[in-house]
């Protein structure tokens, strides 16, 4: 272990951030070819200078120092990085069933899988990596053809919940256990129970020791039938509607109000036209997993964000009304809504 | 040692005749229960060798104490066992590695064995005749079972497996549970068929699919590549949209297409087109050249009741003093754009007719210089096409998602296109996609 903590030194970190954050990949892989001379593993190099890196790209974003462009820009040259190492990393002699690792339907994020996934071929793991933005008929017919001992799902994002419990719906379907893990649940694992997740993981060493005990079989995932999960799928079936009524709802609100120069317009169109369908995506997801925290968090982060680009606060807080009010024939919905 | 033995092992295969009308009733009850969980079962699992597994352990849990499945299919042979609170045992391979003589003559005569054994040395010759797993043959001996049932697996006429059960010491097979087994052994038979029809058809599937782009991601020197290629009908998994790079290192043919259609029908024409680019470019790499003769090829190739019609955009990717020459022919395909390192979009206009469609049609190829970092980005109209909430994605869009990504990686550039034309799309039918993009990254710049 000595020689992990000694082989990537703080001017590492430094250096592999500067070249990420340049675009420049030669540099990039210039810094990890000296710390593996050094004697740093290929998951060495995923702890120590990949996902801090990573962790910043998502920072400068948040804090409106990068633009989207940027950030895949940076994410892109990390990725390269993870790809080539991987290389180096054996496959597994034994040629068990693998373990599949996919990215929901919809999310992009696709480097902390990438890194789950090879750091598990590290751990002698077979895997087979679907990537990003994988459909549930994509995931079905990866296990009609390896037969996987699991698949380990990643969603970073709360709104993408409804699209991980298809997921989870079709693959119990098929007997086969599921474990989530991402940003996208809480670390406690309620969510991704109420799913019907088989388990959740929050890191790589809670999956490794977890995978021990996995049962080989695993029953259908139970319907969800409470009334909030009724109301998710009505919801997400007219999304796009809601989504264009919340636009228009929210700048009648906020002309009432008085705010309109709090941003400008244009920049407020691509902040609402752009989030709207993520909130909706929250509060379904709230709904489908009985916790109110869902579509909270994500109004508070929201408000950072627009905080961060010089919105006014209260934008949110026009948008929230205008959504309670486009969905006040969903009970639940708007219970839920309140609370955040 | 004798293992515990729970009621409900014993109940399922109980003599009831006996029994009280209550009783039977009851035992009546729980076998149909059983049997729908256990063929329920088997059909969730679409992935044979795991509908095994989870076949063998919900026999041990509920009914035997040992049990044995064997599925041939083609030349290969797959068993599955397992003994009570013991782990599942695979054998999978060529069908004459694995002699299981016990097995095959149920297969082939598609007959119930039921055979007593006595202890000792006749036992354990005979487990071995149907236990290809060492370790599982003496598990199944160590229990000391006092018979054995091989049941033939039938499905659609013919026999094509055996399932094996044994029962703890002082418990055998009469009449009754016999008749019970057999009808089990044919619900098993039905989905577990299903399964093999499945992977089979999947199996030619991927097959097909493999064929449809470059069989490596390939590494040239100094350019760096990335594509994306989503089809519309997932579950086929087979589109009518292709990609190619073949040549050498230094003179490069590339090829985008798109045939009219989808599944595999599109699939199968696809590959054709990929064949006679790749024959066509060993003779001459001119990509106008090359794509009037895969023009002649379809038409002469054409069948009254098949109509092919693609679209194809033909590359040749050559170093020269100033940077990567391209040049490029287009038979009716949306023109590539070219993304420069400052975050300019051209357009790589070169005007043709479809592929298929007219006999003798002529292509004229144009010419363009990327310098270092920039990108050539060939895409489908799946892209431009797609369908949004109120409008196609369309090619300012695709521009204006471009312009931000000026001498940016392959991936990323082709990540930001796919995730915008992905977003506009939300979870509406979608076409083909398919997008490649090439930036010259050299070594030296």
């Amino acid at each position: 272990m000595n020689v992990t903590i000694d082989a990537i030194g703080a001017e590492d970190v430094e250096a592999y951030w500067s070249a990420v954050g340049a675009g420049d990949e030669r540099a990039a892989r210039a810094v990890v070819a000296d710390v593996r001379r050094r004697g740093a593993s290929p998951t060495d190099v995923f702890d120590g200078l990949v996902i801090p890196a990573q962790q910043r790209v998502g920072q400068r974003w948040a804090a409106n120092d990068w633009t989207v462009a940027h950030e895949h820009a940076a994410t892109a040259i990390s990725e390269a990085v993870v790809l080539r190492l991987a290389a180096d990393i054996p496959d597994p002699d034994r040629a068990g069933r693998p373990l599949l690792v996919a990215c929901v339907e919809r999310e992009w994020h696709a480097l902390p899988a990438l890194v789950v996934a090879h750091t598990l071929r590290a751990g002698g793991h077979a895997v087979d990596y679907l990537g990003a933005n994988v459909s549930p008929e994509t995931v079905v017919g990866r296990i009609i053809d390896a037969g996987p001992r699991a698949v380990l799902v990643s969603a970073s994002l709360s709104s993408s919940l409804p699209r991980v419990r298809r997921l989870v719906e079709a693959v119990t379907g098929t007997g086969t256990p599921v474990v989530v893990g991402g940003h996208a649940f809480d670390a406690a694992g309620v969510r991704a129970a109420r799913l019907g997740a088989t388990a959740y993981a929050g890191d790589v060493a809670t999956l490794d020791s977890l995978l021990l005990d996995l049962p080989g079989h695993v029953a259908p995932a139970a319907p969800l039938r409470h009334p909030g999960a009724v109301e998710a799928l009505e919801i997400l079936a007219e999304v796009d509607e809601i989504g264009r009524d919340v636009i228009r709802g929210s700048e009648v609100d906020l002309g009432e109000a008085g705010v309109p120069d709090a941003m400008a317009p244009d920049d407020w169109r691509v902040v609402l036209s752009t989030y709207v369908p993520h909130v909706i995506g929250c509060v379904a997801g709230g709904l489908l997993t009985e916790d109110p925290s869902v579509p909270g968090q994500a109004r508070t982060w929201l408000t950072d964000v627009l905080a961060l680009r010089g919105g006014d606060p209260r934008a949110v807080d026009a948008l929230w009304q205008a959504l309670a009010t486009r969905l006040r024939e969903y009970p639940e919905a708007v219970r839920l809504i309140d609370l955040a | 040692m004798t293992l515990p033995v729970r009621e409900r092992q014993v109940r399922l295969l109980a003599d009831s005749r006996a029994s009280e009308p209550r009783a039977r009733l009851a035992q009546a009850s729980s076998r149909a229960e059983f049997m729908l969980r256990l063929s329920r079962t088997v059909s969730a699992v679409q992935h044979p060798t795991r509908a095994m597994e989870a076949l063998v352990t919900l026999l041990v849990e509920e009914m035997v104490t040992f049990a044995q499945v064997t599925v041939f299919s083609g030349i290969r042979q797959a068993t599955v066992g397992v003994v009570h609170d013991g782990s599942v045992r695979t054998v999978a391979g060529l069908a004459v590695d694995a002699p299981t003589p016990l097995v095959d003559e149920v297969v082939r005569h598609g007959v119930v064995e039921h055979l007593m054994l006595a202890a000792g040395d006749e036992r354990r010759a005979l487990v071995d005749q149907l236990v290809p797993d060492p370790g599982l043959a003496e598990a199944l001996d160590a229990l000391g079972p006092e018979s054995l049932v091989v049941l033939p697996l039938a499905s659609r006429g013919r026999s094509f497996g055996a399932l094996a059960l044994a029962r703890p010491p002082g418990y055998g097979f009469d009449a009754g549970s016999l008749a019970f087994l057999e009808d089990l052994a044919q619900r098993i038979s039905v989905a577990l068929d299903a399964n093999l029809v499945v992977a089979e058809s999947r199996h030619v599937a991927a097959v097909l699919r493999r064929a449809m782009t470059p069989a490596r991601t390939r590494t040239v020197p100094d350019l760096d590549t990335a594509a994306f290629l989503r089809v519309a009908h997932e579950h086929e998994e087979l589109g009518g949209d292709f990609y190619d790079v073949h040549g050498a290192d230094d003179d490069l043919t590339l090829l985008l297409g798109d045939v009219a259609g989808k599944g595999v029908e599109a699939a199968v024409h696809a590959k054709r087109i990929r064949n006679a680019v790749r024959t066509a470019s060993h003779v001459d790499r001119d990509p106008a050249w090359i794509l009037a003769l895969v023009n002649r090829v379809l038409c002469d190739e054409a069948e009254p009741d098949s109509e092919v019609i693609a679209t194809a955009v033909c590359g040749r990717l050559r170093r020269v003093p100033d940077g990567l020459s391209v040049e490029l022919a287009n038979a009716g395909h949306p023109s590539p754009l070219v993304l420069r390192s400052d975050g300019a979009v051209e357009r790589v206009e070169a005007g043709g007719v479809a592929l298929a469609l007219l006999d003798g049609t002529t292509y004229a190829a144009t010419s363009v210089v990327l310098r270092p970092d920039d990108t050539l980005l060939l895409y489908t109209d799946g892209v431009t096409e797609a369908r949004g909430h109120r409008d196609l994605f369309g090619e300012e869009r695709l521009v204006s998602t471009l312009r931000q990504a000026g001498g940016m990686k392959a991936s990323a550039v082709v990540d930001q296109v796919a995730i915008a034309v992905t977003t506009h799309l939300a979870d509406r039918q979608r076409d083909d996609i398919a997008l490649v993009a090439l930036r010259f990254h050299p070594e030296q710049p």
